[in-house]
């Protein structure tokens, strides 16, 4: 074991559980000896109070007197030799009148309050030690009215040795006892942990030799559907959500790398080119200027890369302002309708509503400005951008349409998947974007609470619609 | 104007020497912050150019270290990182502005002008370049003494050309000054509101005002002047 012993959950399975047991098992064997003990005192008791009302009997038998008793009581003595029985008579003033013998003389017992007048005929039971005995000793008193009107105390008492003796052994049995079932409540709790946490073990040694090499593997199901069956199944599905992540995140690099390597190669190229033979100044100024592309792309590439990388790590501060998105839409098409003109495209605003959102002033506008761009530059051979603002359900919704080729069904749980391109072979002609346009539309539109979406257009054509929520009248 | 240049990366360096004593510059460069502090405490200098990222001491302490002497030369700060805690601690420690890597050069030299233009007075209105007038508070444009009739956005346009005269301006400059865009869409939509405009400033007159500096930018100056 590697890890600390004390430390392991299966210890402290353990040891909670023999704890608890032996714990159980203690007070079970306490609660046993209380009531073994009463019951032997109150065994005695009775034994005493019976004497007691024999020696009440023996004096009014022998007319009274106290002296006349003493013989019976010595022969009562001779029989219950074994009992260590004590005898002693007092009269109302606490004067020893008859004893069964020196010791009996000595011992103390407790007056009741009031005086033996008023717990006429009661038995007052009292534990004492006295000295001449190892033990305590339990008395039995009661006070009585003899037939000559005079009043008398009777006393019996009996050493507690047995009764020591007895609970002694049984303190030594429920000690032994209490160890064994702690020993044995400490092996079972340390093989029942060790039974329970088997599954965990296992999950354990095949999460360790997991590694980024092999994406697909899973932690082992029993089939039981226990907690350590869901545990397992919860941390599969972990597993297969990093395993996604990974792959778009190793795709994505992958395609960053790719993208950024054509401008680079188209670079080197022209360099080297020139390069191999003088040329006029003339020439140099126009390979540097149609260099210039390739440098503003490949900048904005790594701009859109540093974007959405801050994006996913949350690290974008957006502004919350109230925008005016009516303006942001106005300026957008005030920007590319003369670009639209050019080739021929009618932009056209279809409806506009003031419209208010809270958010970041430049993104948004950022995100309106890339749908326009994307609607003019892929339209194909379409001859209309349309653009609405409107607002309906606590949403303002900027809807651009076009009437161009549209984006055939299969492309389109991909539009914004970083780098995909609709038309791969695009790559050669024309201006192109970063291929991280969309992406970025959707990752503005999602900081602030909305979405983008497309869809085909009725009637052929796209249609991109980002809904934004409003601001709350 | 003489402009210290602190930057320990030799190809920057090199490329911003090259660049600001082409506009006219004076430029001394120190390769790290130590040396940068050094300079910028023997010599007088118009405006420092601070990389944020240096070996030693960097640019957040050599800012420190010069404001805390009362050394008042704008500072115009240059880093790779682009995040907001940087610009907002360079502000703090008292840089007059920031400009995240990669850049344009023609927007440092903006921004270099700016600075040094700060305190003096604000141009003249009508602004006039050969024979064009911009009247920029009746908003206004004449070209040799005949009006031009221009859209808001296309005044706008020239405006903003005009007010920089002989200063090269990128498309990110025009697109975030004229549009509130703050990003490049990498088409050709600011050529055609250029041509646009060129059309109509120059149209019927021989000289050209509106200049395209390829790969570069606008610039609107008098070539014979």
């Amino acid at each position: 074991m590697r890890r600390r012993w004390l430390g392991t959950f299966r210890t402290r399975l353990t040891l909670w559980s023999a704890a608890i047991t032996t714990g159980v098992c203690a007070l079970v064997c306490i609660l046993l000896y209380v009531g073994f003990s009463h019951s032997l005192l109150h065994e005695i008791d009775g034994f005493l109070g019976g004497e007691v009302h024999e020696m009440a009997a023996l004096l009014s038998q022998h007319a009274n007197d106290p002296q006349a008793v003493q013989g019976s009581f010595e022969g009562e003595l001779g029989a219950r030799e074994r009992h260590a029985l004590l005898f002693r008579l007092k009269d109302e003033q606490g004067q020893v009148l008859v004893s069964s013998d020196a010791a009996a003389r000595t011992w103390v017992v407790r007056m009741p309050p009031a005086g033996w007048q008023v717990h006429l005929g009661t038995t007052h039971f009292e534990t004492i030690e006295v000295p001449e005995f190892a033990h305590p000793v339990r008395v039995c008193s009661q006070a009585f009215r003899a037939a000559d009107g005079r009043l008398y105390v009777a006393e019996a008492a009996y050493a507690l040795d047995r009764m020591q003796a007895s609970l002694g052994i049984f303190r030594t049995v429920a000690v032994i006892a209490l160890f064994v079932a702690g020993v044995a409540a400490l092996l079972g709790g340390a093989l029942y942990a060790e039974r329970s946490l088997r599954p965990v073990q296992a999950i354990i040694r095949k999460a360790e030799r997991m590694g980024m090499d092999e994406l697909e593997a899973r932690l082992p199901l029993r089939g039981s559907g226990d907690e350590l069956d869901r545990l397992a199944e919860t941390l599969n599905g972990l597993l297969a959500r990093i395993e996604g992540h990974v792959r778009r995140l190793r795709q994505f690099t992958a395609d960053a790398s790719h993208e950024l390597r054509s401008p680079l190669a188209v670079l080197r190229g022209n360099a080297e080119v020139v390069l191999a033979r003088s040329r006029s100044a003339e020439e140099l100024r126009n390979v540097i200027e149609q260099s210039m592309d390739h440098y503003d792309r490949l900048t904005r590439i790594a701009d859109d890369l540093l974007l959405l990388a801050k994006a996913d790590a949350g690290r974008i501060s957006f502004e919350r302002e109230e925008v005016s998105l009516d303006e942001a839409v106005r300026d957008v098409v005030d920007l590319y309708g003369p670009l639209a003109e050019e080739r021929g495209i009618a932009l056209d605003v279809r409806a506009m509503e003031p419209t208010v959102v809270v958010g970041d002033r430049t993104y948004l506008r950022q995100l309106v400005g890339n749908v326009v761009d994307n609607a003019i530059k892929y339209i194909g051979g379409g001859t209309e951008v349309q653009v609405s603002l409107s607002a309906s359900n606590g949403a303002a919704i900027v809807v651009v349409e076009d009437d161009g080729p549209g984006i055939a069904t299969k492309h389109l749980p991909h539009v914004f998947d970083r780098f995909y391109r609709v038309d791969q072979a695009r790559s050669g002609s024309g201006p192109r974007g970063s291929g991280l346009g969309l992406p970025i539309c959707q990752m503005i539109a999602t900081a602030h609470g909305g979405a983008v979406e497309i869809a085909d257009r009725d009637g052929g054509g796209a249609r991109v619609t980002i809904r934004l929520p409003l601001v709350a009248a | 104007m003489r402009v210290l240049v602190v930057e320990d990366d030799p190809d920057m360096a090199g490329f911003l020497r090259k660049g600001l004593r082409e506009a006219a510059y004076a430029v001394d460069v120190a390769v790290d912050g130590r040396e940068g502090h050094q300079l910028a405490c023997d010599h007088p200098y118009d405006a420092i150019v601070l990389d944020l990222m240096l070996p030693g001491m960097d640019g957040f302490e050599v800012l420190r270290a010069l404001r805390g002497r009362g050394e008042r030369t704008p500072v115009l700060c240059l880093t790779a990182r682009d995040s907001v805690e940087d610009r907002v601690r360079g502000l703090d420690l008292g840089a007059d502005d920031y400009l995240a890597k990669p850049f344009n050069f023609a927007e440092l030299l903006a921004r270099l002008r700016a600075l040094l233009r700060r305190g003096q007075t604000v141009v003249s209105n009508p602004i006039a370049v050969a024979d064009l007038t911009v009247d920029v508070v009746a908003r206004t444009a004449k070209r040799g003494g005949q009006r031009l009739d221009l859209s808001p956005t296309e005044f706008a346009l020239l405006e903003y050309l005009i007010r920089h005269e002989g200063e090269v301006l990128s498309r990110t400059m025009i697109l975030e000054h004229v549009w509130d865009m703050k990003q490049d869409p990498l088409t050709n939509v600011l050529e055609v509101h250029v041509n646009r405009l060129r059309k109509k400033v120059e149209h019927g007159f021989d000289k050209p005002l509106i200049h395209t500096i390829r790969g570069v930018g606008y610039v609107l100056r008098d070539d014979n002047a």
